[in-house]
């Protein structure tokens, strides 16, 4: 690192005690450092970005007379490891113009705040979504959520996939669609909308249905992540079980999202964790569960889209909060509830590592 | 048999200063409550 700087997220607090809190109040990012000789406070406060690491473990033992050089060297290596830390002196980033720096400025930012890795420029996260390959099945409630949200965080190659057409009843919480598109094919429609919406990537589109394993396997074939958001055919062997063993052939990670009303839940699921039928057997069986009723609102479709963006972009940054191999989300009847499950392979499972 | 002789004291070493990053935990974090509301833009 050329200039190190405490990230603006990440802000430096002092407590009553001298302990230095980092990276505010969010779990997973926050951290603390017990500081009683204010060793680290100095250091934080002499990375503003003017200086080089030596010249901030110098200036340190200026300050701090009994600090030896190692030791110093030491703080401040342990400071740049934090993740707290960005460098004001960034190296080039060419794979990315002007516009899209401008466009993606706000991800860059979300990014370097969650992000807990030191990196050299801080686009890493934005490149890894401008190249990466993203299947889409499904563009309806849950679907054309999703579909608009990674056109929108700039992954460069979408394919969406769709049988059906704009329905007047489908208005009420699909994102991509107005009335001018009634009767018109979704894959179409979305396609044309997400074009518009982001010129510097590439959507393709198919109006087709799944309807065997072939399909989804020939569908799956030169893309990184599968995003299922749809719902057909049915469970128990239907096209999530069909995703999950295609997927774990292929080492491809996918998320598979929807919503039951009110109650909105979305799978993560990759190489190196438990596959999605592993994890759906120690789910014990719910009497009543599985009628999918249509009644939806648009945001119990837009959560559930949304989620499944958001693993998706955690899975091509690789900024993952835990492996995958689990179900999340959360109903809207009850705001003290969450949604999460993870259970480990079944013996002998032959699609789980 | 040979053993290391002990240090005489002029030659014992100080503990070397260092900093301990701690990551916070759940409940140690508002991952609940955004006081300030957040933003919406």
């Amino acid at each position: 690192m050329r200039r190190p700087r405490v990230k603006p997220e990440h802000a430096p607090h002092r407590l009553g005690d001298g302990t230095v809190r980092l990276g505010g109040v969010l779990y997973g990012v926050a951290s603390e450092i017990p500081d009683p000789e204010g060793w680290a406070w100095a250091a934080l406060t002499l990375m503003d970005g003017t200086r080089s690491p030596g010249q901030v473990a110098a200036a340190l033992r200026t300050r701090f007379i009994g600090l030896t050089r190692e030791e110093a060297d030491d703080i401040v290596a342990v400071l740049l490891d934090s993740g707290h830390v960005e460098d004001a002196a960034p190296g080039p980033c060419e794979e990315l113009d002007a516009r899209e720096k401008e466009r993606y400025s706000r991800s860059r930012d979300y990014f370097r705040w969650i992000d807990l890795t030191p990196r050299d420029h801080g686009w890493e996260p934005q490149l890894a979504l401008k190249g990466a390959r993203v299947l889409v099945l499904g563009l309806g409630g849950t679907g054309s959520h999703a579909a608009w949200s990674l056109a929108a965080a700039g992954v460069g190659r979408l394919h969406l996939v769709d049988p059906d057409v704009v329905e007047l009843s489908n208005l009420n919480r699909q994102v991509l669609y107005t009335e001018a598109d009634l009767g018109r094919p979704k894959a179409d429609v979305a396609a044309a909308r997400l074009r518009r919406l982001n010129s510097a990537i590439d959507v393709t589109a198919e109006r087709a249905a799944v309807t065997s394993p072939r399909d989804l396997a020939r569908l799956l074939d030169g893309f990184d992540v599968l995003a299922l958001c749809a719902d057909r055919p049915r469970e128990p062997y239907g096209i999530r079980t069909w995703a999950s063993r295609a997927c774990a052939r292929g080492g491809i990670p996918w998320v598979s999202g929807g919503y039951d009303g009110p109650l909105v839940s979305v799978g993560v699921f990759g190489p190196g964790g438990p596959c999605f039928e592993c994890v759906r057997a120690g789910i014990p069986a719910q009497p009543g569960a599985g009628y999918a009723w249509p009644g939806v609102t648009g945001p119990s479709a837009g959560l559930s889209g949304q989620l499944v963006a958001n693993d998706v972009l955690a899975l091509v940054t690789g900024l993952t909060p835990v492996p995958p191999g689990y179900f999340h989300g959360l109903t809207l009847l009850d705001p003290d509830a969450h949604v999460y499950a993870r259970h480990p392979s079944r013996p002998g499972c032959e699609f789980c590592p | 048999m040979s053993s290391t002789p002990a240090p005489e004291p002029w030659q014992e070493r100080k503990p070397r200063k260092k900093i301990v990053i701690r990551r916070l935990g759940k409940t140690e974090t508002a991952t609940v409550v955004q006081p300030s509301g957040g933003n919406s833009n």
